[in-house]
């Protein structure tokens, strides 16, 4: 196991060293003036002379790259079009970004294992039939789309939730939860469909394996030779999808959510940014998502090998 | 024995009748896209990007302003004013709503099916290279791949949309302005390369192992001939099925970057701006956005039913159809 | 073998039929199978694959699959046991009948230990407090000759070599005392030398519990080891049955006779050649 780990370990910080390089790349080497591009719109020859020195562009590559990693790193990173300090940003925008991902999250595991399980399980007949249907609708869905019905009808016209800002947990909880609802449902409709049909198509095959066979011969409730020996070996592969989707909602449907309902998370400061062309801070978010993403999945990776006894066992030989 | 492979799953594709509507709901929005000039010159008598913020429409012979003195655009007018502003006008601009949904799609459409295209086919060839080589080859390839696969998508997508924005690309012989449509569209062909080519290199790795491949190895047929000859033609049906549901994922990707400000660049417009310009105006005018979006919705609908359709009709049980849905699929689990 | 036998079959199989619909019409697995089984003694079901008796076996225990189309009767002491209720069905599975399968890897659940599945099949059935059902599990492993049944309980079924994964599914359905044992190709998934230890402990736990016992193989050296009385089927139906020596030395039908030279022939040196290893077909 020792070793396993090891190994994967070192795997991960290649990649995030990779990822490092080809972030650098995109934001100091490919455009045609960097360094103009950082400084912003509205930059004086000034200002993009300070640009040059600080971030080093007129030292090799090596040098600049050292040199960027480490202004990114020590939190000395500035957005030079509106004068922010790029990690401050970060931080303040966390709490609301987590907070959107994370309630999104239990919506959608919530309806995604009831869809799922109840299309699995009657296969074929009209339940099944609409949920499956549902589910592809689900994932055909825009964000821009049930953002903007729900925006416009829920919101606006029947004033049954605001229609934007984002309310602290510590401040007042229920107002946390009611800024929120409209962004979680809009987020969450999205990965219903997908993961109710992952898991339908999971639990279809483990029904057939031989162990669920042993179950039923056991005397066993089909409640719980349902619940315990097929759902609970289905669901396996959804903890590593899932794990997967959580790091990379970060760097995708959150920054559309967090824009179009204003809840002033990282999302929106990545948004913003763009909308500026203001490239410090999408530079640094691009880092911070990715490396979110190879670190998370490295942790579910290792959790998954908990829980399927399998893996664990193969690993430690 | 019956048919062919291909005239069996053919004959599937015809009894699924979700694969049908779905190419029936395609084919009529590649229709209504490629109408756009007709439209335009013919009905609206107008461009997408004419403005025509200070004029009057005649509507059932009572002239209405296309835009109001506070800004407010005209709803649908449908055939009141002889097909014009159809659809209403699209904000203190004043243009044509219908006209610019028509071309926007043109937009949205082709970097979309190009972007997959591009994507597809490189992902066809590091496929190809990674499982028949293997060795340090796939070593090298397959890291890169988990590199790129890593990054969330609309991410990446920004991060070199805002870096190529205002400089354009100017790498080596390629040479791209800022403000193409190529930006986008290879933006996207070179991030959704490794969702393909991810699930397409474990398939040459199977196959390679099959009776047929090793017999051609053992002949001493060239590796460009056991790829092409032996490999490539067992590789289009989950190519297909992955280039479809790509397409879908692509026209979401172009739509959220552009929606943002990394993708499509003014002039030219896209559903995606032509979301962002709605969304401005969401609550006096709604359709602004729904429309488009509607639209885009109705495109990714008719290809997840083709593609599912495509993934069951060319393999029953297929895996690739729950990794091409979910871009991204259960990571294989393999030994150490 | 069992020297006594009481009057009564324990269970009573009757015109059976089993058929399974699909894109083509109707395949009838089972066409009218009639069995009988009696206390203390060990009926052997032989045949070739696709010859029905698995799923004779199955579906004694109602689980043929949803799909499937059961008539007939089958009677356990007496109960009917066809188109009985579900819960009525529950009672008897596990708990009166008790079915091991062929591949212990397959048959137990990967991601529980083995300790913990058979506890759950035992809570199934009785209310014991969890100390007192870990005992029960760790004394029935030990019956069915584990040395280490706390070790053994402890790990995963990937876990376990062949013999000692069929050696806990066994004792997985013997742990409440069930009058029949159902074994489906208990011994087909293991290596020769298991196969004779697993073997030998069936007909053990028939003699000591008095245990009524349908052994379902397509192997004939099998059957010689443990039977008291034969049913050979093919194609959905049972073609000759009776006691072991009856069918060994008096075969009637030509299927039966058939089996019996190949049988015969695995043993046999071929003309011109070294003793050959047996493993011909395996």
């Amino acid at each position: 196991m020792g070793a396993f780990l090891l190994k994967r370990l070192g795997r991960m910080l290649g990649v995030l060293f990779v990822i490092s390089v080809i972030v650098f790349f995109i934001f100091n080497v490919m455009p045609n003036e960097p360094a103009a591009q950082i400084a912003g719109k509205s930059a004086t020859p000034e200002l993009i002379a300070q640009v040059e020195e600080t971030w080093g562009f007129d030292d090799p590559l090596p040098v600049q790259y050292l040199t960027v990693m480490e202004l990114t790193f020590t939190g000395e990173l500035i957005s030079y079009t509106r004068q922010l300090d790029v990690d401050e940003e970060i931080w303040k925008g966390l709490p609301a970004t987590l907070s959107l991902c994370a309630g999104a999250a239990v919506i959608w595991l919530f309806f995604a294992v009831l869809f799922g399980y109840l299309s699995a399980f009657r296969a074929g007949r009209p339940t099944d039939r609409v949920l499956m249907l549902v589910s592809l609708v689900s994932i055909s869905l825009p964000i821009f789309l049930v953002s903007a019905l729900a925006l416009n009808y829920l919101s606006y016209k029947l004033e049954l939730f605001p229609s934007s800002g984002y309310v602290g947990l510590t401040e007042d909880p229920l107002d946390w939860a009611y800024h929120l609802v409209l962004p979680w449902t809009t987020m969450a409709v999205l990965f219903i469909g997908l993961y109710a049909r992952v898991l339908r198509a999971n639990l279809l095959e483990v029904m057939d394996e031989d162990h669920v066979r042993t179950a039923r011969a056991k005397g066993l409730g089909e409640r719980q030779v349902r619940v315990r020996h097929v759902l609970r070996n289905a669901l396996l592969p959804i903890v590593t999808l899932f794990g997967l989707d959580f790091a990379a909602l970060i760097g995708g449907a959150a920054i559309i959510t967090e824009y179009i309902f204003s809840l002033g998370g990282i999302g929106q400061l990545t948004a913003n940014s763009v909308a500026d062309l203001d490239l410090p801070p999408v530079m640094a978010l691009s880092m911070l998502a990715a490396f979110f993403v190879v670190v998370f999945n490295a942790l579910v990776d290792i959790a998954y090998t908990w829980l399927d006894p399998r893996i664990k066992l193969e690993r430690s030989r | 024995m019956e048919g062919s492979p291909r005239r069996t799953a053919l004959r599937r594709l015809r009894g699924d009748r979700g694969a049908i509507a779905g190419l029936a709901l395609f084919a009529a929005i590649v229709v209504f896209v490629l109408a756009a000039p007709l439209w335009a010159n013919h009905v609206a008598d107008t461009g997408p990007n004419a403005t025509h913020t200070t004029e009057k429409v005649e509507v059932d012979g009572e002239p209405r302003e296309v835009v109001s003195v506070e800004g407010t655009p005209v709803g649908p007018l449908w055939l009141g004013a002889g097909g014009k502003f159809f659809l209403g006008a699209d904000g203190r601009l004043g243009r044509d709503e219908m006209v610019r949904l028509m071309y926007g799609g043109r937009t949205s459409l082709f970097i979309a099916l190009t972007a997959s295209l591009i994507a597809t086919l490189s992902a066809l060839a590091l496929a190809l290279l990674a499982g028949y080589f293997r060795g340090w080859v796939d070593a090298v390839i397959s890291f890169l791949l988990d590199v790129i696969w890593g990054f969330p998508v609309l991410l990446l997508g920004i991060a070199l949309g805002t870096a190529l924005a205002v400089g354009g690309l100017d790498l080596g012989p390629i040479s791209i302005s800022a403000g193409s449509v190529w930006i986008p569209t290879l933006i996207g062909g070179f991030v959704f390369a490794s969702y393909i080519a991810r699930p397409l290199r474990g398939e040459v790795l199977a196959l390679r192992e099959q009776e047929f491949v090793k017999a051609a190895v053992a002949a001493g047929a060239s590796p460009w001939r056991v790829m092409l000859r032996e490999l490539l033609p067992n590789l289009w049906p989950t190519a297909i099925v992955l280039f479809t549901v790509n397409v879908a994922n692509m026209m979401l990707l172009e739509a959220g970057l552009s929606f943002l400000g990394a993708g499509v660049q003014a002039p030219d417009a896209s559903w995606g701006t032509m979301i962002a310009g709605g969304f401005e105006l969401i609550f006096s005018s709604p359709l602004l956005m729904i429309l488009p979006s509607t639209l885009i919705f109705l495109t990714v609908l008719s290809l997840n039913l083709i593609g599912d359709g495509l993934g069951a009709a060319l393999n029953p049980r297929s895996r690739a159809t729950i990794e091409a849905h979910t871009g991204r699929f259960e990571p294989k689990r393999e030994a150490a | 073998m069992s020297a006594v036998k009481s009057a009564a079959p324990v269970l009573e199989v009757d015109g059976l039929r089993v058929g399974f619909a699909n894109e083509a019409g109707v395949t009838q697995a089972v066409d009218g199978v009639s069995l009988e089984l009696g206390a203390g003694e060990v009926l052997a079901i032989v045949g070739e694959s696709g010859s029905g008796k698995s799923v004779t076996a199955l579906s004694i225990m109602g689980l043929a699959g949803a799909g499937a189309r059961v008539e007939g009767s089958v009677r356990l002491e007496g109960q009917e046991l066809l188109g009985a209720a579900e819960e009525e069905l529950r009672e008897v599975r596990g708990a009166r009948v008790g079915m091991v399968f062929q591949d212990p890897s397959s048959s137990f659940n990967p991601v529980y230990k083995v300790g913990n599945q058979i506890d759950e099949a035992i809570r199934a059935h009785r209310a014991l407090s969890a100390a007192e059902t870990r005992e029960l599990t760790l004394q029935t492993l030990g019956a069915v000759g584990v040395s280490d049944p706390e070790r053994l309980a402890g790990n995963y079924p990937h876990q376990l070599s062949g013999g000692m994964g069929q050696r806990a599914m066994i004792a997985m359905a013997l742990a409440l005392e069930p009058t029949v044992l159902i074994a489906d190709e208990p011994t087909t998934a293991l290596d020769v030398t298991i196969q004779a230890q697993v073997l030998a402990l069936l007909a053990r736990l028939n003699r000591e519990r008095d245990l009524a016992t349908i052994l379902i193989t397509h192997d004939l050296g099998v059957v010689a080891e443990v039977a008291d009385r034969v049913a050979v089927m093919r194609t959905g139906r049972v073609v000759e049955e009776g006691t072991l020596d009856q069918v060994f030395y008096e075969p009637r039908h030509p299927h039966t006779r058939e089996l019996l030279e190949a049988l015969a022939r695995l043993g046999r040196p071929r003309a011109g050649t070294a003793s050959p290893t047996g493993e011909e077909g395996r």
